[in-house]
């Protein structure tokens, strides 16, 4: 009998020019989005690697240049001078934190258009180099893209919606179903068959084609990853086919049933993630930037007129750079200390920005229950890599590669500064201070990555099990004989 | 022409049917034997297709008692639907299936197991023109449908039939070639209840004509009587009287 089913049915979506049409539209979806998520990467990908080879380009150079520069008369401006650990601090060092897009990037581009995936590190405030974005929470981040989690999350649905609107509700109004039931056919089960091969038509080629370009144009991707990206594609889907079997078993007409699925899909894809979206940003206002800029920069004003106050607390909070002759300190040292003073005096607002990023974290972990579309983005951006634990992860490691280049330069810069070698005699240049760049502290890029949590999927499995376990119910009421209703019963 | 009937097949003893606001069915009895072809007339409203429908196991009578080849259709929807076929006015089949898919399928789905070879004979004995076998169904006349359906009644060799309105709206020819296919069942052995308001095919085909008029049964006619009645004249006369 399911064989028998499956084959007609499959006979009736084949003589469907529509079908044709929605086969075909969910692949070119695919390839899309696809190729919009992976030339994104790509872009990325080419800027990283850019920047890593400028650094390691910049250490070959001073290398090679070291001899000539060591035998040069010429005066040398020292904020110029490569070898010199005051311009190297301060200007001309090509020092990056890198952030390189997984092979599984292209699952959904998320958060990456907007949160930064390289710095060019410098001593500066940390203010100015690891804080110089907006934080926007992470459900304003998961709207828009082409990407495969965005064919997938909105576009996919309607699809669904599109070929199962009418699945035993057709059949019912134009009288099939009754002659099928006389003939001891079960509406259950041919509901079953509509839905999982209306669905199969989408999902089989979307799948089989972003898996399939995966593999060909990224070939380092995990097989895990495109497992449970397709795990989650699958059971995302599911809910949705679930959602219009419990629609059409209720009995109404196909155009009801449009419309039901289509607010339905309104609901959960658009009205929900924007409600919640607007509850966190009023619930957990993110301070203004233009506050913490004022706040910086007063900072910074102030920290610059104490100069001496400044030093004197930099070498209190740093007692091993403080040994014998201290008291001489040039125009780096005090640029190093008026930094730290900035740091600590803004340690406060930071510490109120975390919280409040904290505080619409934790809101966004429950709330985005409500929504399946937003449960299935985060879930999907988190396995891309290009979500918010990943790059809380590389900003962490950015916040501590910065404190170890500060460290470095400090600790170098005051024994240069007591050795004299930045004004070894009157209106000679400064002795070189460093000759070998790759000395410097380098980014370590293998920041630990928190694995992406799959117990939202349980949600989506209950949901959907409930939606099934309600949709052979309405099926039985509907085929049963009728006590009460219209004339004509239920199943005209 | 006819043969004589037999043992009953169904058996409707006492029906009584209400819906929110109306009584549809206030008592109803009737008997239909095997091999016979027994005609319901009544006008619109009267409870013909509420009878088919508790017949046919979608409804629930509220009073009264139902067998159709010895099995209540409420209780045993699935014995019952074994052995029954029915023909609604507008048969209801696949439009982008072929007639040959559309009876080949529905069959299945009754448990016949056949080839597609007798599925094309069973077509033939139904008058279906060869080319139209393996054409959609979207292209059909109503009387082709019909004949679909008689095929899938046949393909399936049940026991009672059911027909609501099945000549309406047909041509003479293609409704006397309609006539013939549900004779011939007849001479097989099938009980046939076919509601219908067309009195000449009633006359013609029937055996016994029920009249039933606001859910009450007003007459019954033998085939003797059939014969000497000038049935028009006699329905008419129940129905104003009923009305």
């Amino acid at each position: 009998m399911k064989r028998l089913l499956i084959s007609t049915e499959f006979k009736h979506l084949c003589r469907e020019k529509v079908t044709f049409i929605i086969v075909i539209f969910s692949a070119v979806l695919a390839i899309l989005a696809f190729f919009n998520g992976h030339l994104f990467s790509e872009t990325q990908s080419k800027v990283v690697k850019t920047a890593l080879q400028s650094q390691q380009d910049s250490i070959t150079t001073a290398a090679t240049q070291l001899p000539e520069r060591l035998s040069t008369t010429e005066p040398v401006n020292w904020w110029q001078d490569r070898y010199d650990l005051r311009a190297q601090a301060f200007y001309v060092m090509l020092n990056y934190a890198t952030k390189p897009p997984l092979a599984q990037s292209p699952i959904a581009i998320g958060q990456a258009d907007v949160l930064p995936y390289y710095f060019r590190m410098l001593v500066q405030e940390k203010q100015q180099v690891v804080q110089q974005y907006d934080y926007v929470h992470p459900l304003n981040l998961l709207l828009g893209q082409f990407d495969l989690s965005f064919v997938l999350i909105y576009l996919l649905p309607l699809l669904i919606i599109g070929i199962c609107f009418n699945a035993l509700s057709n059949e019912q109004h134009n009288g099939q179903l009754r002659l099928f039931l006389l003939q001891g056919g079960s509406a259950s089960q041919l509901l079953t068959i509509q839905i999982l091969l209306r669905g199969a038509i989408i999902l089989i080629p979307f799948l089989l084609i972003s898996n399939l370009l995966f593999v060909l144009v990224r070939p380092h991707i995990d097989p895990a990853v495109l497992l449970s990206f397709t795990t989650i594609a699958l059971l995302y889907c599911c809910f949705w086919l679930a959602l219009c079997a419990w629609v059409n078993s209720r009995g109404k007409s196909a155009a009801t049933n449009a419309a039901i699925l289509v607010t339905c899909w309104l609901s959960f894809v658009v009205v929900l993630p924007a409600l919640i979206n607007t509850f966190i940003t009023h619930a957990n206002p993110t301070p203004s930037r233009m506050q913490y800029l004022d706040s910086f920069r007063a900072h910074t004003d102030e920290a610059k007129k104490a100069a001496e106050k400044t030093l004197a607390q930099f070498f209190q909070d740093h007692p091993e750079l403080a040994n014998a002759n201290g008291s001489r300190s040039d125009f780096a040292t005090k640029k190093i200390a008026t930094i730290s003073a900035v740091e600590q005096a803004m340690q406060e607002l930071d510490v109120q920005y975390h919280q409040i990023q904290q505080a619409q974290l934790d809101k966004v972990m429950w709330l985005k229950y409500l929504s399946v579309a937003t449960l299935t983005h985060s879930m999907l951006v988190e396995l891309s890599g290009n979500g918010l634990s990943r790059h809380t992860a590389f900003m962490s490691q950015v916040q501590m590669h910065h404190q170890a280049l500060k460290s470095f330069f400090a600790k170098e810069i005051v024994k240069a500064n007591q050795n004299g070698d930045f004004s070894p005699c009157k209106g000679c240049n400064a002795r070189p201070t460093i000759t070998d760049l790759s000395t410097l502290p380098q980014f370590d890029k293998h920041f630990s990555t928190p694995n992406v949590s799959f117990t939202p999927l349980f949600w989506l499995i209950l949901l959907s099990m409930l939606l099934i376990y309600s949709t052979f119910k309405n099926v039985c009421t509907l085929t049963r004989p009728q006590a009460t209703g219209r004339r004509g019963g239920h199943i005209d | 022409m006819h043969t004589q009937p037999k043992r009953p097949v169904i058996q409707i003893d006492n029906l009584v049917k209400a819906f929110a606001d109306q009584t549809v069915l206030q008592g109803l009895s009737l008997t239909v034997n095997q091999g016979e072809i027994l005609a319901l007339l009544g006008p619109n409203g009267a409870g013909k297709t509420t009878t088919i429908n508790c017949l046919l196991g979608f409804l629930s009578p509220d009073k009264g008692r139902i067998s159709v080849a010895g099995y209540c259709p409420q209780e045993n929807a699935a014995l019952v639907r074994q052995q029954l076929a029915y023909i609604p006015e507008q048969v209801a089949l696949y439009p982008r299936l072929s007639g040959l898919e559309n009876l080949a399928y529905f069959s299945k789905v009754a448990g016949v197991k056949v080839a597609d070879s007798d599925f094309r004979a069973l077509l033939e004995i139904v008058s279906l023109p060869n080319h139209a076998m393996d054409k959609p169904v979207s292209g059909y006349s109503k009387g082709m449908r019909q004949k679909v359906g008689i095929a899938i009644a046949l393909a399936k060799k049940a026991k009672v039939l059911i027909l609501d309105e099945p000549t309406s709206g047909l041509d003479p020819s293609a409704s006397h070639e309609f006539s013939q296919l549900i004779q011939r069942l007849a001479r097989q052995g099938v009980a046939i209840l076919m509601a219908t308001h067309d009195l000449f095919r009633a006359q013609e085909d029937a055996h016994r004509v029920a009249i039933i008029n606001k859910g009450q049964l007003v007459d019954t006619l033998s085939y003797q009587q059939l014969q000497e009645t000038q049935l028009e004249a006699h329905y008419l006369k129940h129905i104003k009287v009923g009305a």
